[in-house]
């Protein structure tokens, strides 16, 4: 399984202060830090590979402090070194959630391009939304290069982002209100509306995300009807001819013969309805009537009901008890613009 | 206990008085659809309303009074011979005839009333083989042709009293009940 | 002396009473069970004056009943439900006299031996569907229903004489305000 995020790693060189690129620049000419997309080295535990891209060049000393996720991350360690970090000291340790990689040449060494890769072995299958991990520090030669002011990583939402299901948000440390009022990691949103979710880590920095929770799904409308057995009323005796007028059919219970079409979705949808008579019975026909007219159908905006009355006409050619005359089939489709 | 009692049985009627949905379906795709099986009762003639029509026909229902003779003196035994009763004879077309053209079954029962002042009494005896005790029994005409609808006949004749003059001797009423 | 003076007014009056209560008793006794009812009496030659509520039957088919000579033959055909409005004094119903027969008839309706309403003459091919409630039964009749009849005097269309034959139906009358 190729692990399909591609924004894993939030390693975010774009908050590098602009004096610090310059000056790697002035000094040295070379691009900054980058992330490469991650890879998957194993499923099982899922394990990921994410590259580090750093170019500098006469370095004897590179320091990287990186952040990652505790909700998501279990282990990190460096694999794939560059050829440039053959014959120098090079280490990874991790604490908790903080991963250190030093690196050491008794010569000055240059890169463009991948320095190595971080293997980090996941607790759960991320999604895009969620943030493994954020650099914090850079040092080479023990100038300090970039530094991050925003060391919080969230897990399960992205700034912006609709979602038609609950949304569980967890970060790394601080605290969080959610619309103002206290929220804790991993509890979840489950009612629709806007939420700003602030999170204040440790040293008192906040980050900001604002996301929307919408469940109503596309497409929702609810078909209910009443009672759909009808009997046969014979029409007037003719003396004359000795025969029954043209009878009627009539719902056998009061508020018989009743569909009710509600429209549960954001979308407006069309509704149209068919009687198709059963086997046998195809001398008794179906319509349907709204506010005392034939319909086949109408248009339904969002939270609106309306209903309609089965009518039957026809006589029937034989006695029956409860026999199915037919079907009512309701087709719900989502109203096209034009 | 009386108040809460109440309450609890204007909630039960309440409740009983709900009409609610029989059944519901949510469709939550594009063009997705529900079914509603549709059902039907017929019990032919079961519901139709009653309709009552006869055809009652009669005939001239003229009947000759004879009175009754002395007979003839006969001076030898001075008494009167061969001395006779008076007689009622019937002309032609002394039937009733009742055929049913309803939905239903009806019995059509025969009565006779002398007319105000006259004594004279009749019987009727039914001719189309239903029960001879005054009422005809008619079946319903469902499923007949108009031509073979139930039909029955009576006569009726004089069975006493006398008259002194023509006239209307009484009322033959056909009494016309659903069976 | 003085005592049978005071005393002989007062049997008097007794006696007066008396015969007075023994008049009204009688009076009663003879409205309980000897009056004669009030039940129809047709005439036996009627006015030759047809119903003014009489109206053609809609699809009357033709033809005429067969009947032995001198007689006569009618189809009774009526709805067993009749109503009664006492605020308007209408009676509807629903009674035909289709072409086929071939007298004319007049109806009524009757609750014991009291008359609800009568016709004058319905001839072939008309059917009526209102009357005029008779004052009487207008006093006599509430709200509700009542188990009634209703008879068919036949009479010749040409002579106008009574027909020896009268033909009486049920119904029920439903009394409302």
């Amino acid at each position: 399984m190729k692990c399909k995020v591609v924004a894993l790693c939030l390693c975010i060189l774009l908050l590098l202060p602009a004096f610090s690129v310059r000056s790697i620049a002035a000094e040295n000419s070379h691009d900054p830090l980058t992330v490469k997309e991650a890879t998957t080295v194993s499923t099982s535990p899922l394990t990921v590979d994410v590259p580090f891209a750093l170019s500098f060049a006469d370095a004897t000393g590179i320091n990287l402090n990186i952040r990652v996720n505790p909700h998501l991350v279990d282990t990190a360690k460096l694999v794939s070194p560059a050829a440039c970090l053959s014959n120098t000291l090079y280490t990874a340790n991790q604490t908790d959630d903080k991963v250190k990689v030093a690196i050491a040449s008794a010569s000055p060494i240059s890169n463009e391009g991948v320095l190595f890769s971080l293997r980090l072995t996941l607790k759960s299958t991320p999604t895009e939304e969620d943030e493994l991990c954020k650099l914090l520090q850079i040092k080479i030669n023990e100038r300090i290069i970039s530094q991050a002011t925003d060391r919080i990583l969230l897990t399960g939402v992205t700034n912006g982002a609709l979602y038609e299901r609950d949304v569980i948000v967890n970060f790394n440390e601080g605290t969080a209100t959610l619309n103002g009022a206290p929220y804790v990691g991993g509890t979840a949103i489950t009612e629709d509306g806007s939420y700003r979710l602030i999170v204040t880590d440790l040293s008192g920095k906040t980050r900001e995300i604002n996301f929307t929770v919408d469940k109503i799904p596309d497409i929702s409308v609810t078909v209910s009807w009443t009672n759909m057995s009808f009997v046969y009323s014979e029409g007037d005796w003719d003396p004359s001819s000795h025969t029954y007028g043209t009878g009627t059919w009539s719902p056998v219970s009061d508020g018989g013969g009743t569909v009710a079409v509600t429209n549960a979705c954001r979308l407006t949808v069309e509704t149209a309805f068919q009687y198709v008579e059963g086997a046998g019975n195809e001398g008794i026909s179906g319509s349907f009537l709204s506010d005392g007219e034939t319909v086949t159908g109408f248009v339904l905006s969002k939270n609106e009901s309306k209903s309609v009355v089965l009518t039957l006409s026809g006589v029937p050619s034989t006695e029956m008890n409860q026999e199915t005359l037919g079907v009512v089939t309701v087709t719900i489709s989502e109203k096209k613009e034009g | 206990m009386k108040k809460l009692l109440t309450l609890v049985l204007v909630f039960a009627c309440v409740m009983a008085m709900a009409v609610p949905a029989f059944a519901a379906e949510t469709v939550t795709q594009d063009n997705g659809t529900a079914s509603i099986t549709v059902n039907g009762t017929y019990v032919p003639g079961a519901s139709a309303a009653e309709r009552v029509s006869v055809d009652v026909s009669w005939g001239a229902m003229s009947f000759t009074y004879t009175g009754g003779s002395e007979g003839t003196w006969n001076p030898t035994t001075h008494a009167f011979d061969g001395a006779t009763n008076g007689k009622w004879t019937a002309s032609e077309g002394n039937t009733i005839t009742v055929t049913n053209h309803s939905n239903t079954a009806v019995e059509a029962a025969l009565s006779f009333a002398a007319a105000d002042g006259s004594n004279v009494t009749g019987s009727f005896t039914e001719t189309s083989g239903t029960a001879n005790d005054g009422v005809l029994a008619l079946a319903t005409a469902v499923g007949t042709e108009v031509a073979n609808a139930p039909s029955a006949t009576a006569t009726f004749n004089i069975t006493g009293g006398e008259i002194s003059e023509n006239g209307t001797i009484g009322t033959i009423t056909v009494t016309i009940k659903n069976k | 002396m003085e005592k049978n003076f005071s005393n002989k007014p007062k049997w008097i009056i007794i006696a007066v009473l008396l015969l007075l209560l023994l008049v009204i008793v009688a009076v009663i006794i003879w409205a309980i069970f000897f009056r004669t009812p009030d039940i129809p009496l047709p005439p036996d030659y009627p006015p030759q004056e047809t119903d003014g509520n009489q109206q053609p039957i809609p699809n009357d088919q033709g033809g005429k009943l067969e009947s032995p000579t001198g007689g006569g033959a009618v189809n009774v055909t009526y709805e067993s439900v009749v109503t009664v409005d006492l605020s308007d004094k209408t009676v509807t119903l629903s009674y035909a006299n289709p072409s086929m027969s071939n007298q004319n008839v007049a109806i009524a309706i009757v609750i014991d031996d009291l008359t609800v309403a009568r016709s004058a003459l319905i001839t072939p091919g008309n059917m009526i569907k209102s009357l005029t409630l008779e004052d009487k039964a207008a006093k006599k009749l509430s709200v509700g229903g009542y188990d009634a009849e209703i008879i068919i005097y036949c009479y010749h269309p040409e002579t106008g004489e009574k027909a020896m034959v009268d033909t009486r139906g049920e119904v029920t009358v439903y009394v409302t305000e």
